[in-house]
């Protein structure tokens, strides 16, 4: 599945470990997710979304995947 | 998250059991190669010995269920997905090298017994995390 992730957090211009603190998930958990290594459960993903305050279809497509 | 579960379910630490586990069982299986299984002087009466293997299926799936409940609790979305997959991996690694040594094997070197599936289990599981650990959940 594709995603938005790396680009939102650089806009807002916060490193991995410190999305990581914001979403209480490990470093290497939005290291996976931004490389795509790993997709993220409907409650991360919800989490997500709500962080950036965007919908989750604004951040990850499967359509590409 | 509290320093305690950041520490105890953070990816670094089961990086660092998992290369234990698998050092463990790549021991085990080499130092098991060549020894010859124990074999109780009397035979075990068959009902007996399936009534316990069935009540230890039993408990040690209960046990695991709890554990898996208190890992998918505590570890977060990425570490839980690794356990699983690389479990699942072993899981089937575990089937084929039974299948395959009954076929093969067992005739030529005997059965595999329970140490030799303990310890290819530890070291097939560490295979499968660390599989997971590179190329991912999704992979």
């Amino acid at each position: 599945m594709n995603n938005r992730l790396k680009v939102l957090r650089a806009e807002r211009d916060w490193s991995q470990a410190e999305l990581a603190k914001r979403l209480e998930v490990s470093r290497q958990a939005v290291n996976a997710i931004e490389t795509g290594k790993h997709d993220p459960s409907l409650p991360l993903a919800f989490r997500i979304a709500r962080l950036f305050d965007m919908p989750i279809e604004a951040i990850f497509d499967d359509r590409n995947a | 998250m509290s320093k305690f579960r950041y520490l105890a379910f953070a990816p670094r630490t089961f990086d660092l059991l998992f290369t234990i586990q698998g050092a463990i069982g790549f021991a085990m299986i080499a130092l098991r190669t060549g020894q010859v299984s124990t074999v109780p002087e009397t035979a075990a009466d068959p009902l007996v010995k399936a009534a316990s293997l069935a009540g230890l299926v039993l408990v040690a799936a209960v046990v695991a269920s709890l554990s898996s409940r208190i890992d998918q609790k505590r570890a977060d979305d990425y570490m839980f997905a690794t356990l699983t997959k690389s479990a699942f991996i072993a899981v089937l690694a575990m089937l084929c090298i039974g299948l395959l040594w009954i076929a093969w094997f067992a005739d030529t070197f005997g059965d595999l017994g329970a140490v030799s599936m303990l310890a290819c289990t530890m070291a097939s599981w560490s295979l499968g995390y660390l599989y997971t650990r590179l190329r991912g959940t999704t992979a």
